[in-house]
């Protein structure tokens, strides 16, 4: 059995008459990454300050490394790197200055330093920009800056509190392969998005969070076990009639179906065959289809059907 | 750390724009506006006296040797009207054909001033008077004692300082020169604006202020918040008492401000300037509600208030207080800097300037022990 590396047992955080973590668990082992997954104010980066001890809290236990976690362990946050949602940098420092001076609150050893600023560097691929002040990055350079000054002193936990808002997409690739390299390297890593694709893509475990509660853990796999619907079918055809339609409804895990614009919709529970059924079925009645797409459920469905509402409002 | 605080405090030019090319590009305006009427050079020029003797003793006699001593070296700070008659130099002082008549009695001198003459003249001519005085009294007591070594001494003494005041005086009994006034607010205008860097200091340092959230990096970091405080204050001190140090400089320079001889007492007070302007910029960002440049601004509106009553446009505004509200002057900030400034350069006795040194040490103290309490709070109710 894994070693347990963070545990939270029934977090509590209140803003005034606002509750933000309502009896939060949780727990993290080591060497995985565990994705906290959850709209925007669901309590994600809360949860996150209050293990850090930046934030008050007014119930529950936090232990990091199976120790209590407080303002004054700095043992504790030796071992701790956090890269904020926000770009935490000094504009006034180039890129080596800021890894360099990060890395420096963690390794007074200027040689060893040294050594691991230009792993660091070169693991977030800024080699060719260490003279360069952040203002002159663009923002997924800013982002790998930013990730590099988290990482720099080889730390066993790391905190990536959606570390992809507002990158482009091949940025926001490097950036989930950096996160997987990490944990091949060692590291536990706990990855906070409100983005379902890049959770499912990095994520080893997933805790849906929504109004400062887990509604529901696991792989994403068992996540997406646990709702009825796992296959959306469209399929572009001309003119089907209903009787055809009430035929494709008779299949044992057809949900729904829905004929509209010469789309047909059709949501299915797991099974092989759904949409060879259904194009067969078609075809015996004459229909020519133009085009058939599968979709398998995502983590917003699973989401969805757990609360009643988008996972994304954006 | 400290390396990396003191590089990013030098990166911050906005600090050397508003402590020092701010303040001398002030100066540069009173230099050229005020230059012709207030010349500082002037202000040392030769002055004439007459003098009235109304003993003859030894007293009387050695100062009519040291006058004429005096008068006759080269760029004599004051000459000797021939005339000796009482009611004749009168009627020369009342005509400003002279600038004040000694009364030289038994034990003592008093000068006669035109009522017009500035502070300064009158500071000149009865700071030569009181030395006099002093030096023959302490010259006579060894004489009679019979300690010929202490004459020497006093002598020696005699050559080195002689341009100071004496005698301990309320600095507004009399209007000071309003051109010095107007430098020396406006250098102490330059060392407040160092209260910028103390809000800096705050929004570097407290997680929940940051614009951008590095000081939720450096709170999560294993470093000790009390280490961050005193690397961060040192750095941003030690840069700041640079600028003040170029800055007073080229206005001594540039502008020929006299700036006295005292070096230590100078150093000390422009250390506890800059460190009182830092503590209270930290003050200014823990207490004052807002974004961080609501409470730069709000800072700044003190700051300028406060340097505008220390008698920055209006050189006369602090004699003002002191006439009908003292304690405007006493508890600005400006005002008291100005006052220590002005009482180094032109006072012997530095008894009340060490005082209000000590009054800025002491309010530093307290800004210094609140802020460090704040700030090194670790956790905070909502970032």
């Amino acid at each position: 059995m894994s070693k347990q590396v963070i545990k939270v047992d029934n977090l509590v955080k209140r803003y005034k008459e606002l509750i933000a973590l309502d009896h939060f668990s949780m727990e993290v082992n080591e060497g995985e990454v565990l994705g906290l997954l959850g709209p925007n104010g669901s309590g994600k980066s809360t949860t996150i300050n209050c293990i850090l001890s930046l934030l008050e809290f007014d119930g529950g236990d936090i232990e990091v490394f199976g120790k209590e976690m407080t303002p004054k362990s700095y043992d504790l946050k030796r071992l701790i790197g956090v890269v904020p949602q926000e770009v935490a940098v000094y504009d006034e420092f180039t890129v080596y200055e800021n890894v360099d001076f990060f890395c420096g609150l963690y390794v007074k050893n200027k040689d060893e330093r040294k050594k691991l600023v230009k792993e660091a560097i070169e693991f977030v691929a800024l080699q060719d920009f260490v003279k360069f002040r952040p203002k002159k990055l663009s923002g997924g350079l800013l982002r790998r800056l930013n990730i590099a000054c988290g990482i720099a002193h080889k730390p066993k936990l790391i905190f990536f509190d959606e570390p992809t808002v507002a990158v482009d997409p091949q940025s926001r690739n490097n950036i989930l392969e950096g996160i997987l390299k990490l944990r091949d390297g060692g590291a536990t890593i706990v990855y906070t998005s409100h983005y379902m694709e890049e959770i499912e893509q990095i994520c080893d475990r997933v805790i849906i969070m929504d109004k400062g509660q887990a509604i529901a853990s696991g792989t994403v796999d068992e996540l997406k076990g646990m709702i009825k619907k796992s296959e959306l079918i469209r399929i572009e055809v001309h003119g089907v009639d209903e009787q055809t339609l009430n035929k494709i409804n008779e299949f044992k895990n057809i949900y729904t179906v829905n004929y509209e614009d010469d789309v047909l919709k059709v949501e299915a529970g797991s099974g092989k065959h759904n949409v060879i059924d259904i194009i067969n079925i078609l075809q015996e009645n004459g229909f020519k289809l133009r085009k058939i797409f599968s979709e398998q459920p995502t983590l917003n469905d699973v989401f969805l059907e757990l609360t009643g509402k988008e996972l994304r409002d954006d | 750390m400290f390396k990396y605080d003191l590089k990013k405090t030098l990166s911050e030019k906005v600090f050397i724009f508003w402590s020092m090319i701010f303040p001398l590009a002030l100066m540069s305006c009173f230099y050229w506006a005020f230059g012709g009427i207030y010349d500082i050079e002037n202000s040392i020029d030769t002055r004439s006296v007459g003098v009235i003797y109304e003993s003859d003793n030894e007293f009387a006699t050695y100062f009519g040797d040291v006058l004429e001593q005096i008068a006759s070296e080269e760029d004599a700070i004051l000459s000797v009207s021939e005339v000796t008659d009482k009611a004749e130099l009168y009627g020369l002082l009342e005509q400003s054909k002279i600038d004040g008549v000694y009364l030289v009695k038994e034990d003592s001198i008093e000068v006669l001033m035109n009522p017009k003459y500035s502070a300064t003249d009158s500071m000149i001519l009865k700071a030569f008077g009181n030395f006099y005085v002093r030096e023959y009294d302490m010259i006579e007591d060894a004489v009679t004692s019979g300690n010929i070594g202490a004459v020497a001494t006093i002598l020696d003494g005699m050559n080195e300082d002689a341009d100071y005041m004496s005698k301990e005086e309320g600095i507004f009994a009399q209007a000071p020169n309003p051109y010095l006034w107007y430098f020396y607010s406006t250098l102490v205008m330059g060392i407040l604006f160092q209260a910028m860097s103390g809000i800096y200091i705050v929004e570097q340092l407290q997680a929940d202020l940051g614009v951008r959230k590095v000081a939720m990096r450096t709170s999560v970091s294993p470093v000790p918040k009390s280490r961050l405080i005193v690397s961060v204050y040192l750095s941003r001190l030690l840069v700041a008492l640079g600028i003040s140090a170029v800055t007073i400089i080229l206005m001594n320079r540039l502008f020929k401000v006299p700036v006295g001889n005292r070096l230590p007492q100078l150093i000390l007070l422009v250390v506890a300037a800059n460190m009182f302007a830092i503590s209270m910029g930290e003050m200014f960002g823990l207490f004052f509600k807002g974004s961080m440049s609501s409470r730069s601004g709000k800072g700044t509106g003190v700051i300028m208030a406060s340097v505008f009553l220390s008698g920055e446009m209006i050189a006369t505004l602090p004699g003002v207080f002191e006439r009908y509200a003292p304690i405007v002057n006493d508890i600005n900030p400006a005002t008291v800097l100005n006052f220590a400034l002005y009482r180094l350069v032109y006072y012997e006795d530095l008894t009340t300037f060490y005082i209000e040194i000590a009054k800025i040490v002491l309010v530093t103290v307290v800004f210094l022990v609140i802020a460090t309490m704040k700030l090194r709070r670790q956790k905070y109710a909502s970032l």
